[in-house]
């Protein structure tokens, strides 16, 4: 494929394959058995203690009102009574519900089988699964259990509470390497080297970044978002004190007081703030498996992703504002499949994040793990025309694509610096549009098409006349492209 | 140089001139659901005397004209919007070129959009009653991306069939998994 626009990318020397990793030896073919089994015992414990924890604390402050009014409150055996009726009425659905409950992998298939009054089958193909996690919430993990939840490519996934921990990371790896074609049997034992509290690695898995509290915490500090919290209170609070003094009025005095009381939400919100984030980021690892990229994180929830790597369509690196002068980067997958997948960094839920914060270094580690074949070092920029500062005066000079054999990447922004890479092989469609204004100007826009809903691709206000090349060439790339320069 | 939207093989197929019927039924639609009660609302609210804002409007030089001003809006929109119709229906097209499919369309927002074959999911002509009644049909071609947004509007229905099967088949011998 020939670029007619900047310079035509160096072709490369081929790469250094990597150390053949341990797990490549594939394990033996044993005969496939049936296996059927019910979710932990302690189940019902995990899923009735957050009903037993609500009326436990209703009735406590209820308890405490009384007290504190004088008036006689209810006798201290209501209270017992209530919460311990709550308890045991949780524990019996719970119960019933975990006796009902079965999961069956056989040859083909996962099965669970649930329900007493009306029954549920659900049928997961191994061939249709698209990922599996391992999710602790706090109380589960309190009691060393876990969440498998599998995603076959709806919205909805299926989730197996609760496992051991154990016992989910193992039926976790069974069903990732069913999903990827191997043989193995369902009762496979894992060489687990240690089983560490906060991590989920096996014998065989590499570790590729590690991210620690304090890099968490200058990402966290050095953020649009705190910046804006701050903003948000303090603007109001200087206008209502500035307007005030300018007329002289009495109130003025008392204003800076008023601020200093709403000042200690203010410090809540901004502990909230970084708590949730450095607890929902915690210890992130990502690792190199023998089913794909695997991320584990989480202080009290720990949450443990497995990214097949073939299924991921783009990565987005972005650098807010004010990581610029500390050179630090934030790396997003978009992968096929994740429906519920989500974009902020203060949830233990399944999201894009393939690096919450790290160094250039640190990125070109990520980035090798999911494509060993991307060279974005060699990749030249086409800028947009000098007269783009009309409409972008911030950014223009960041606006820009390259395009090379395997990938095509896009810049944009200018609070946060978006880097898009979208390899021709994924790419479904192209677009150009250009509005009355932009028409005037000779400049034009250009969108690439991929199966995910939370980027677009797109360069902004670029030549009109290198437009029209770059949509049809890349429509032509996206046809005769494959990915296997990128995999290896 | 060639323009961006000029046709990338030998020449744009256009929509039937039909299509132009069907933007203008459109626009009449939704003036009488949108417009109507919009600017009897309006008229309601600044009416110069008793009207719900007559203790303001009445002191305005230019109370009665306020009063239908949303009714003036509505015929002069609604006036562009017949007026543009033909131009708007003859800026859609389509061409084959080569592996995909380009549509073009818009006026002051232009848009081109390239759809490979080897990334069509789905194609579908779809039919409404005005559609039937003029023997017209749109075609869309679905990919794997939510943002593609590709169709065809306004084809004369014997066309939309032959290039719906014509997409399928070339899908067929293309299409590469997701």
């Amino acid at each position: 494929v020939t670029a007619p626009y900047g310079q035509q990318p160096p072709s490369y020397p081929p790469p250094e394959y990597p150390e053949t990793p341990a797990w490549t030896s594939a394990p033996p073919l044993e005969p496939v058995r049936k296996v059927e089994e019910r979710a932990h015992p302690l189940t019902p414990l995990v899923r009735g203690w957050f009903a037993v924890v609500a009326v436990a604390w209703a009735m406590l402050q209820e308890w405490l009102q009384g007290r504190t009014d004088g008036t006689d409150g209810l006798p201290w055996w209501v209270f017992v009574a209530v919460i311990g009726g709550v308890a045991a009425l949780g524990l019996i659905a719970g119960f019933i519900s975990w006796r009902f409950t079965r999961f069956i992998a056989d040859e083909t298939e996962l099965r669970v089988e649930s329900g007493w009054i009306s029954h549920r089958s659900r049928r997961i193909s191994y061939t249709r699964l698209q990922s599996v996690d391992v999710m602790q919430p706090l109380a589960a993990r309190l009691l060393g259990l876990a969440e498998v939840r599998i995603d076959a490519g709806a919205h909805d996934s299926t989730k197996l509470r609760y496992l051991s921990r154990r016992r989910a990371y193992e039926l976790r790896d069974f069903l990732m390497l069913r999903a990827h074609g191997a043989q193995v049997s369902v009762d496979v034992a894992r060489a687990r080297t240690a089983d560490p509290l906060f991590a989920d690695l096996g014998g065989s898995d590499r570790v590729i970044v590690t991210v620690p509290p304090h890099e968490l915490l200058l990402g966290a500090f050095v953020s649009h978002d705190l910046l804006s919290l701050i903003i948000g209170f303090a603007v109001p609070v200087a206008a209502v004190w500035g307007v005030a003094a300018y007329f002289g009025h009495e109130a003025a005095a008392a204003i800076p007081v008023v601020a200093l009381a709403g000042g200690v939400p203010l410090l809540f919100s901004i502990a909230q703030y970084f708590t949730r984030r450095v607890m929902a980021q915690f210890n992130f690892t990502l690792a190199e498996t023998q089913a794909g990229l695997r991320i584990t994180r989480g202080l009290t929830n720990l949450t443990s992703q497995t990214v097949p790597v073939r299924r991921i369509q783009s990565i987005r690196l972005s650098q807010p504002l004010f990581w610029r002068p500390l050179r630090r980067y934030r790396v997003d997958l978009e992968v096929l499949g994740l429906g519920e997948a989500t974009h902020n960094e203060s949830t233990s839920k399944v999201s894009t994040l393939l690096l919450p914060i790290g160094t250039k270094k640190q990125v070109d580690a990520a980035l090798a793990a999911v494509w060993p074949g991307l060279r974005l070092d060699a990749i030249q920029y086409v800028l947009s025309p000098r007269r783009a500062v009309v409409f972008d005066p911030l950014s223009y000079s960041w606006n820009s694509f390259g395009v090379d054999d395997n990938v095509v990447v896009t810049r944009r922004g200018w609070l946060t610096r978006h880097q898009s890479i979208v390899p021709h092989a994924r790419l479904q469609s192209v677009a150009a549009y250009q509005g009355p204004l932009e028409r005037l100007l000779g400049l034009a826009n250009v969108t690439f098409h991929t199966t995910g809903l939370l980027h677009t691709h797109a360069v902004i206000h670029m030549n009109a006349d290198l437009a029209r090349t770059l949509v049809y060439d890349e429509a032509d790339r996206a046809m005769t492209s494959r990915d296997g320069e990128l995999l290896r | 140089v060639a323009g961006i939207f000029s046709p990338p093989a030998d020449r744009w197929i256009k929509l039937s001139p039909k299509y132009a019927v069907v933007r203008v039924v459109g626009a009449i639609i939704a003036n009488t659901v949108f417009w109507v009660p919009v600017s009897l609302l309006w008229a309601w609210v600044f009416e110069p005397r008793g009207g719900a804002m007559s203790g303001l409007t009445s002191t305005l030089p230019f109370a009665a004209q306020l009063q239908w001003l949303a009714v003036y809006v509505g015929i002069v929109w609604f006036i562009w919007r017949v007026y543009r119709a033909g131009r708007y229906a003859r800026s859609w097209a389509y061409a084959e070129r080569g592996q995909d499919l380009c549509i073009t369309r818009g006026l002051w927002y232009k848009n081109l959009t390239v759809v490979p074959y080897g990334r069509l999911q789905i194609a579908k002509v779809d039919a409404g009653p005005l559609d039937r009644l003029l023997g017209l049909a749109t075609v869309t071609l679905v990919t794997a991306s939510a943002h593609s947004n590709a169709s065809i509007p306004g084809l004369p229905a014997a066309e939309a069939e032959r290039l719906r099967d014509r997409l399928i088949e070339v899908g067929d011998t293309l299409g590469s998994g997701l």
